[in-house]
């Protein structure tokens, strides 16, 4: 558990140095100061247009970090021979490929809760008041910024850092369509597509369970039980990054460095 | 591998256990957090956009923006896309609901330069798709009956429509009149009475808690004023007697016979390849009434009632042709030249017949007149074109259908470099009048006083 805690601490320390990371939340915190200004856009619908880019802002961000910040982690050791250091203490793969995680996953959660921290405060700003309810979405973007991560950390155990970023990046936007991509197939009388549609939802990681902003940007209908759908969607975070976690360390395992 | 046998269980466990949770979060994440769902079949803006999913709001706004500047521009063709596009992105964005149907419904169907009729069914489809994206608002309702009401003269509809209105609670106090106004003209007198003595009620109410306020002293005195006028029309047209059962003695009501003679007749003269010149006699003076043309495709209707039920969708039935005029009748004359030639995506001309369908109804017509004919037309007759519709049998309106050919219309094949021309049997045309000029008196400096002709 030393050892975990120990790399996890020194990955959030290096991160937080990197530059390119440092200029991604700077144009994050950027876009959300701005957000106010983008009213004129529709001027019916500030709140909406605040909500709605605010919102965004902070997933897309998230979403970069993610990415850009995972791909590099096990590469860059490897390529600076540091891993041949840690490896040669009593480090297990699997405790470095998890502090490595949790090291990114931290990191992750520290630039998303200083975007959001901006975000509440510009709304607020902007419109003297703060509904609850805005607190709902980033605590869930985060999940599935952690579910980002772990697909990022899973294929950097044997993919270069650039193919890495394409395909992270490529199942985040199919994890995305999952719901209504499954939606509209399964009711299409050719089987074979809906088997298809039934793959893609129930094997690839659904992001989509976490897109929560609709009933934020357009509120007007009282959700029920939402302790249980976010119990349920953590879990799902949980077992999902459990699963990549675990492939990786297979394949790390196995791996010749 | 023999250390790794391990992962084999814990990922089965795993993987069994995230696909079970997927089946329960499913149905939730369908029902309260899936993207507004668009009318459009086999079309989701969340299937489409996936990569803006973040910022679909944001794009919407900014296209809005982009469509404002070709209406500035005049070019409106380019804006319809747009509105596509935005509601698509963003289904709540009210405005550009009303402002596109506005466009489509006055702007492509009133300009001297366009006059396409077609583009009421896509109007009205898109403020239906608004309707159902945004049902926590009485706007669309209210624009769905507005233009039904001004636009389309189908008062049944604007009824249902406003009436689905009022019962939003964001509806302001000033628009709810329209819909006594709606009710009167589709016939409802006594639901027209009622709803005003209730607005008047509320309007009441709201004088006595803010005493001072100059704005609610309005409000209250123009109903109260609209139910006066009311009141006083319906009883000087015996309304009020035939409720009661004793309607009197002929003159005690102005729209008590004898019967007005419409003499309605037309001509219609093809004065160039797709332009007609049209002249005609309504026998109403001095003025008010305007007699409806259409022309059409003899097979085609808009059918606007089970249409506007359908997706919306801007494209056009490209071969059908269907124009619609008011002509301006005065001193029992109508006159008016009316060119198709210039634009063929408009008026393409392809089917082999089109009916000319002249049509007059006195719930068209302005008050005063209506006080001389009565709300059903009781008080006029024509002995050709007087016409009872079969759903609804109190009405007495003027319908006359007039064929023409392809051939004719075109001047082509038998009818090339020949007159035609096509009338109601036994047509007399009214003497046009000469235009009176005023006379202008002459002061030093300029020119001597114009000539009176």
């Amino acid at each position: 558990m030393g050892a975990i805690y120990a790399i996890a601490s020194t990955t959030l320390g290096e991160a937080v140095r990197r530059k390119v990371l440092l200029v991604i939340l700077l144009l994050g915190v950027g876009l959300l100061i701005i957000t106010p200004g983008l009213n004129q856009l529709s001027p019916r619908q500030e709140t909406t247009v605040l909500l709605s880019f605010g919102l965004g802002v902070i997933q897309m961000i998230g979403a970069l970090v993610a990415v850009v910040l995972t791909i590099s982690l096990i590469p860059q050791e490897i390529e600076r021979r540091t891993i041949y250091t840690i490896l040669s203490k009593p480090v297990q793969r699997h405790q470095f490929l998890l502090g490595k995680f949790l090291g990114s996953l931290a990191t992750i959660l520290m630039m998303m809760a200083l975007m959001t921290v901006t975000f509440l405060l510009v709304y607020y700003l902007s419109k003297h008041s703060l509904p609850i309810n805005l607190l709902a979405g980033p605590p869930l973007f985060f999940l599935q910024m952690m579910i980002l991560a772990a697909v990022a950390m899973f294929f950097s155990t044997f993919v270069s850092p650039l193919v890495n970023f394409f395909l992270s990046f490529g199942i985040y936007m199919v994890g995305n369509l999952a719901n209504p991509l499954f939606e509209s197939l399964s009711t299409t009388e050719n089987q074979l597509t809906r088997f298809g549609a039934t793959l893609i939802h129930y094997v690839l990681p659904n992001f989509a369970n976490y897109n929560v902003q609709n009933p934020i940007i357009n509120p007007g209908s009282m959700i029920a039980n939402t302790q249980v759908y976010n119990l349920q969607v953590i879990l799902y975070a949980v077992f999902y990054t459990g699963i990549l976690l675990t492939l990786a360390v297979v394949i790390f395992d196995r791996r010749e460095v | 591998m023999k250390r790794m046998k391990w992962a084999i269980p814990v990922l089965l466990l795993l993987f069994g256990s995230q696909a079970v949770l997927q089946t329960k979060i499913d149905p939730f994440w369908k029902k309260y957090y899936a993207p507004p769902k668009l009318s459009v079949p086999g079309l989701g803006a969340e299937q489409v956009l996936v990569a803006l999913s973040g910022f679909r709001e944001v794009l919407a706004g900014i296209m809005w923006v982009r469509a404002d500047e070709f209406f500035h521009q005049g070019n409106y063709d380019a804006i319809l896309p747009l509105v596509r596009l935005v509601t698509l992105l963003d289904s709540k964005q009210i405005d550009v609901y009303v402002t596109g149907a506005w466009h489509m419904g006055y702007n492509f169907t009133d300009e001297d330069q366009r006059s396409d009729r077609r583009y009421l069914v896509p109007a009205l489809q898109l403020l239906r798709e608004g309707v159902n994206n945004n049902q926590n608002t009485y706007e669309l309702w209210f624009e769905l009956g507005w233009m039904k009401y001004h636009k389309i003269m189908d008062y049944k509809g604007a009824v249902e429509a406003f009436e689905k209105a009022k019962n939003f609670e964001d509806i302001p106090l000033a628009r709810r009149d329209i819909l006594a106004h709606a009710y009167y003209k589709n016939g409802q007198i006594s639901d027209a009475l009622n709803y005003l003595y209730e607005l008047l009620d509320m309007n009441q109410k709201i004088l006595d808690d803010y005493p001072g306020n100059e704005s609610a002293r309005i409000g209250r005195d123009t109903v109260e004023k609209n139910l006066d006028q009311h009141i006083i029309r319906m009883a000087a047209r015996g309304y009020f007697a035939k409720q009661r059962g004793d309607y009197g003695p002929a003159g005690h009501y102005t729209t008590l016979p004898p019967l007005e003679q419409m003499d309605f007749g037309a001509r219609i003269t093809v004065t160039e390849p797709g332009v007609i010149r049209v002249v005609g006699t309504l026998g109403l003076a001095p003025i008010g009434a305007r007699v409806r043309i259409v022309l059409k495709d003899q097979s085609y209707d808009l059918h606007l009632a089970e249409n506007e039920k359908l997706p919306f969708s801007p494209e056009l039935p490209k071969d059908v042709t269907y124009m619609q005029d008011d002509l301006y009748n005065k001193k029992k004359r109508f006159a008016r030249t009316i060119n198709m030639s210039k634009d063929p995506a408009m008026y393409p001309f392809d089917a082999e017949k089109y009916d000319i369908v002249f049509s007059w109804s006195p719930r068209w017509a302005p008050a005063s007149i209506q006080d001389r004919l009565g709300w059903n037309g009781e008080a006029m007759d024509d002995k050709r074109y007087l016409n009872i519709p079969k759903d609804d049998p109190s009405l007495r309106q003027i319908l006359c259908t007039l064929t023409i050919t392809k051939d004719q219309i075109l001047q082509r094949g038998e009818w090339r470099d020949k007159k035609v021309v096509v009338e109601t049997p036994g047509f007399v045309e009214v003497q046009e009048e000469a235009p009176k000029y005023r006379v202008v008196p002459n002061t030093p400096g300029t020119p001597g006083p114009a000539k009176s002709t």
